[in-house]
């Protein structure tokens, strides 16, 4: 039965390529409502996200198989682009191969960031695209829901999605979570409007924070903000005395020199008989002072101490990758086998009642022969239990063969030898 | 069967857990969570009825519960790795039983010592057995909080130490957050002087239903009335100063609190309060509760 991929993705095709190739939601659509015209025997699922552009093709019969190249073209096309210019930069992978790539995307072994597991949700939503537009069948339904339960086992079985490593969720998930049970009654401080301090306050009003204070040199700036998230803007003027209240601050100003001075900070502490403080300084340079983290009950941790949390993850989440391959693997045999079996299936019925309708016919007329002689019914008995016998014996090596060879490249040739020897007709 | 479990029945598995737990940053055990969990549910097991036991010889023989110091210890550290499993359930993962175990076994240790010690004379009476149950229990579950916060007074300085030297490797041996750590911390600190005040309060009833006289000057009154007054003195500086984590100055006034009671227990095990005479030590001021606190 032919799979096929193709497509690309962040390995070999640089991102200005890849963004002419993207697919809007609503394009899938187009583009799946147009392949289906085109091969309306095929069942296919279009995942596009910012990382890859991958197309799964699937039939139940080679001859319909319009070969990954005319696939190539088509996607090319679509996008108006000539199909030699960017042939070099594609992937092309046939049958397993295809069924082997789709499961590692599915369990993020082949993204950008390993084990981020938001890709299971783009390769869920490129499926339920593909079954709203009816590219997704019998085949397709198969593949997909094998991928999602492969990525589970991974994710179940191996760390490789355990352990966060970006800066902000690493920030939120594993040094935040070592001070605060809970952030719905702290008190957080964001200074500045950088990219980063802005995406840990993402995190942490997903983890439940919303007591938020934003400060800017702008006050625009963090009334803008202010307005997107849950927050209060607090002038610039106020900074130390909100300092000294705050339970989380994230600081990612664009500031050349540090804008938090210890000695000031600690006047202020002791003035507001402050708690202690986590303080992630998220700025390059840092904002607050390196000294300030000598000061007793306050936790400083910079992007560089973040930094070492997210590659000691990445080198743990590398660690797994062997074990999830196996998996992966271990899956992918499972698939083939039983995939060949269903493939098998009707020809190992039509060789089974071809051979049955040859013996009832050859035994019916032995039997009527037999019976004209008086024969005694229980020889007759014998007789019918040795045909069957004889059937099933014959029978037997092929369909061994057939069996064993499932998971092979064989499999299928021998299903055709099998078809053509027997001359089994469709 | 049971009446052969011994105190180093349970001490055994409670050890096995401290090596479990100990070993945590050092290697991958499978299952480590429920080997920990098991083994300390066994140890309970043996604990419990090994208390049992000796609860039942005590019926028979004086007909009192809690009859001597060496069972009113084993209960208390019974409470307390009752406490540990429940907080190992509630925080699997982390390293909290290598904290709460040493001090189980060291109560247990402190009761062997205390083995020798001799049963207390109990007066007959409603009032005096109604005084004495409220004295003992209520110091009991005062030990036991001072033994709970002292074990999370030295997590909370520990991960307090790694969080402030960005110590790698953090996974290795997870512990709870540190407000989590502290908020215990807190309740015991709070508690404690509660408990301990109704301890010494009853034990003074319970002396004056009995011989209508107090013995101020006694030691297991004196040592008592110190801890309370200490334990009060810290609740109090904790209660005045509120906050979300300043947590190390809880966490060492548990400490000390556990390492005053201590000395507490150890001076009166080596003074002739404790150990000496077995007249001295039916005094009914001697009770396990007043010299344990």
């Amino acid at each position: 039965m032919p799979w096929g991929m193709i497509g690309w993705s962040h390995h070999h095709t640089p991102l200005e390529v890849r963004e002419k190739l993207a697919f809007s939601k609503s394009q899938v659509d187009d583009a799946l409502r147009r392949f289906q015209q085109l091969f309306p025997r095929c069942e296919a699922v279009l995942l596009s996200t910012c990382n890859r552009v991958e197309m799964y093709v699937a039939t139940d019969s080679a001859e319909v198989f319009p070969g990954l190249d005319a696939i190539g073209r088509f996607l090319a096309d679509y996008h108006g682009l000539s199909y030699a210019d960017i042939a070099a930069q594609l992937m092309r992978l046939p049958d397993e191969e295809a069924i082997r790539h789709l499961f590692m995307v599915a369990s993020a072994l082949d993204s950008m960031v390993i084990g981020e597991a938001q890709i299971l949700s783009q390769v869920k939503q490129a499926y339920d695209q593909a079954c709203q537009a009816s590219t997704a069948r019998t085949l397709m339904h198969q593949l997909f829901q094998r991928a999602t339960m492969v990525a589970r086992r991974v994710a179940n079985e191996t760390e490789i999605q355990k352990r966060r490593v970006s800066i902000p969720s690493v920030a939120v998930s594993e040094i935040a979570a070592e001070f605060f049970e809970r952030f719905d009654d702290k008190h957080i401080l964001l200074i500045g409007a950088g990219e980063m301090g802005t995406e840990t306050l993402r995190y942490l009003i997903d983890a439940g924070a919303n007591c938020i204070e934003i400060i800017n040199r702008s006050p625009e700036k963090s009334q803008e903000l202010a307005q997107q998230f849950p927050a209060t803007a607090v002038p610039w003027e106020e900074l130390y005395e909100r300092l000294a209240v705050a339970d989380l601050v994230i600081s990612t100003t664009g500031a050349e020199q540090p804008v938090v001075h210890r000695d000031t900070f600690r006047a202020a502490r002791t003035a507001h008989h402050a708690r202690a403080v986590l303080i992630l300084d998220l700025a390059v340079p840092r904002d607050f002072e390196s000294s300030i983290a000598e000061l007793p009950d306050v936790y400083l941790y910079t992007l560089d101490d973040l930094r070492k949390v997210c590659d000691r993850n990445v080198e743990a989440r590398q660690r797994e990758w062997p074990k999830a391959t196996r998996i992966v693997d271990q899956e992918l045999k499972k698939f083939v086998a039983e995939s060949a079996h269903r493939v098998s299936g009707p020809t190992i019925r039509r060789l089974r009642s071809q051979a049955d309708e040859i013996k009832r016919e050859e035994l019916a007329r032995l039997l009527a022969k037999l019976e004209s002689r008086e024969v005694d019914p229980e020889i007759c008995k014998e007789i019918e239990v040795a045909f069957d016998r004889l059937v099933n014996k014959l029978l037997h090596p092929p369909l061994k063969s057939l069996r064993d060879h499932a998971d092979s490249k064989h499999h299928a040739n021998l299903l055709d030898a099998l078809r053509h020897l027997f001359q089994l007709k469709d | 069967m049971l009446s052969g479990v011994t105190v180093s029945c349970f001490m055994l598995s409670y050890l096995v857990v401290l090596a479990l737990e100990a070993t945590r940053p050092f290697c991958k055990v499978p299952f480590r969570n429920w080997l920990s969990a098991g083994m300390l549910t066994a140890g309970i097991i043996a604990h419990g009825t090994f208390l049992y036991y000796q609860f039942a010889q005590s019926l028979n023989g004086s007909g009192h519960l809690f009859a001597d110091w060496f069972q009113w210890v084993q209960v208390g550290s019974f409470v307390l790795a009752i406490v540990c499993l429940v907080l190992l359930l509630r925080n699997p993962n982390t390293g909290v039983s290598l904290f709460l175990v040493p001090i189980i076994l060291l109560l247990s240790v402190l009761g062997l010592l205390f083995r020798e010690a001799g049963s207390f004379s109990i007066a007959p009476g409603q009032q005096v057995a109604l005084w004495r149950w409220v004295h003992t229990l209520s110091l009991l579950i005062g030990t036991v909080l001072i033994g709970l916060g002292a074990a999370f007074g030295g997590m909370y300085l520990v991960q307090a130490d790694r969080l402030k030297r960005k110590v790698g490797g953090l996974r290795k041996l997870k512990l709870p957050p540190l407000e989590f750590q502290q908020s215990v911390n807190r309740l015991c600190l709070l508690a404690t002087p509660v408990f301990l005040g109704v301890g010494m309060v009853s034990g003074i009833l319970l002396k004056l239903s009995e011989s209508d006289s107090v013995p101020w000057f006694d030691g297991g009154i004196a040592a008592t009335a110190i801890l309370f007054l200490w334990s009060l003195l810290a609740a109090g500086w904790e209660f005045l100063s509120s906050g979300s984590l300043g947590g190390r100055r809880s966490a060492r006034l548990a400490i000390a609190n556990f390492l005053f009671m201590m000395m507490v227990l150890l001076a009166l095990v080596l003074s002739s309060h404790g150990l000496a005479g077995q007249g001295e030590e039916s005094s009914p001021m001697q009770s396990p509760a007043e010299v344990s606190s």
